[in-house]
């Protein structure tokens, strides 16, 4: 058991059924979505391509809605992550470690083959990854049958929360990403093309 | 061993002529082909001259435009559509309505603008990249960017155009741009295509359709609220 500290550590602990959280993997052969960005008072838009590669690697490219590219983001199946190119102002350690965090929550990539722990209360049913810093948590009703949020959490408190919605063709609509401890919101409506 | 010397010499001799002036054919034709259909013009004094005449007569330019953006890596095409209007002095509106909704204005030297319902209010004063870059958007249009030295440029032609190649000496605008491509009509030296190639190879294309030229635009198109 972990300490008394802990998120969720009041939590009975049950029997792990991963398999169940596969149904809210996103797949993203291919998709638009119309993105903003608020970072601490500034605010940022534009357009985000999803693509599974045919490696199965996955990229992620933002640009504004001009054309001009922020960041091109390849995450590999191995866990593995490349910067293909990222503009100088966001081109620093912190702002790359925490937009590879949050869209690592989202991808859901190679879920099956990590570690995890369930526990439920009452009302919802949790999965947990442990990271080698933090862990990563899928939040759904007790049945499974729906992905409530998600969480990258510390030990003690949720860092960042996000949501997927409104699955279209296994691929949803909404995605919110905000972090809890600074203003950094990513939200993406997904654009049809 | 002689006369596999002799055989050397008979064989490869003709052989590396052929070489040498294969390869001096594919420079050929690969410099000539930088843009297909199109060669280099010489006399840049006379274009520019014909550039800024032909320019100094379009007050107002209103168009519509289809954007599209290549991910080269990822074998992706992002295509936007919408509506353009340039008054001068550096007055710009563009309004994308496809397939997200968009508003860019540039009143001066001050930029709106306005994604969904979030507005946002630039001064290019405060940003040297941005401004750098607007200043292209109206250069290109305004007939003004051979004077821009932020870039240094050469100018090719076919039967129907000009195409204006800028590349970028401005060491910030060098890290994202290889070149900007703007290609001029010949009959009235409008913009018909603007193409923005990034160092990655990636590139936007901007092409204008259904121009026309001094339509009567009011100024209230360009009004920053």
């Amino acid at each position: 058991m972990q300490g008394c500290s802990s998120l969720y550590n009041n939590l009975q602990k049950t029997e792990t059924d991963k398999t169940c959280l596969q149904k809210f993997k996103p797949k993203f052969s291919s998709a638009l979505y119309s993105a903003k960005i608020d970072v601490v008072g500034k605010h940022l838009s534009g357009l985000l391509v999803i693509k599974k590669m045919p490696d199965s690697s996955t990229r992620i490219v933002f640009s504004n809605e001009m054309g001009f590219t922020f960041f091109d983001f390849e995450f590999q199946q191995d866990g593995n992550f490349v910067v293909h190119s990222i503009i100088k102002q966001m081109d620093k350690k912190a702002v790359k470690k925490t937009l590879r965090k949050d869209f690592e929550l989202v991808l859901m990539q190679n879920l099956e083959n990590k570690t995890s722990y369930s526990f439920k209360d009452s009302s919802f049913l949790y999965t947990a990854f442990p990271q080698t810093k933090g862990t990563y948590y899928y939040i759904t009703d007790l049945n499974c049958s729906q992905l409530v949020k998600m969480q990258r959490a510390s030990k003690s408190k949720a860092v960042v929360e996000a949501i997927m919605e409104n699955y279209v063709n296994d691929i949803p609509d909404t995605i919110d990403i905000s972090h809890k401890n600074f203003q950094f919101d990513i939200g993406l409506k997904k654009l049809e093309r | 061993m002689k006369s596999s010397g002799w055989t050397k010499c008979v064989i490869c001799k003709p052989m590396n002529k052929a070489i040498l002036s294969f390869l001096l054919l594919i420079i050929c034709i690969v410099s000539k082909a930088q843009y297909a259909g199109y060669t280099l013009v010489s006399d840049i004094a006379k274009f520019k001259e014909q550039f800024s005449s032909a320019s100094q007569k379009t007050q107002t330019i209103k168009s519509d435009f289809v954007q599209e953006k290549n991910l080269s890596m990822l074998s992706e095409k992002i295509t936007s559509k919408g509506k353009f209007w340039f008054k001068k002095d550096n007055l710009v509106r563009m309004e994308y309505n496809s397939p997200f909704q968009y508003l860019m204005i540039i009143n001066k030297n001050n930029v709106y603008m306005k994604d969904g319902n979030k507005e946002n209010k630039v001064a290019t004063s405060s940003n040297k990249l941005f401004q750098q870059i607007n200043k292209i958007t109206v250069d290109c249009v305004q007939g003004t960017a051979l004077n821009n030295t932020d870039f240094k440029f050469k100018i090719f032609e076919n039967e129907k155009g000009f195409l204006v190649e800028l590349t970028p000496v401005a060491k910030n605008l060098k890290e994202y741009f290889k070149n900007i491509n703007i290609v001029v009509d010949k009959k009235d030296y409008s913009v018909n295509r603007i193409d923005m190639i990034e160092l990655s190879g990636d590139n936007t294309v901007i092409n204008f359709i259904n121009k026309e030229l001094n339509a009567n635009i009011p100024d209230a198109l360009f009004t920053i609220h």
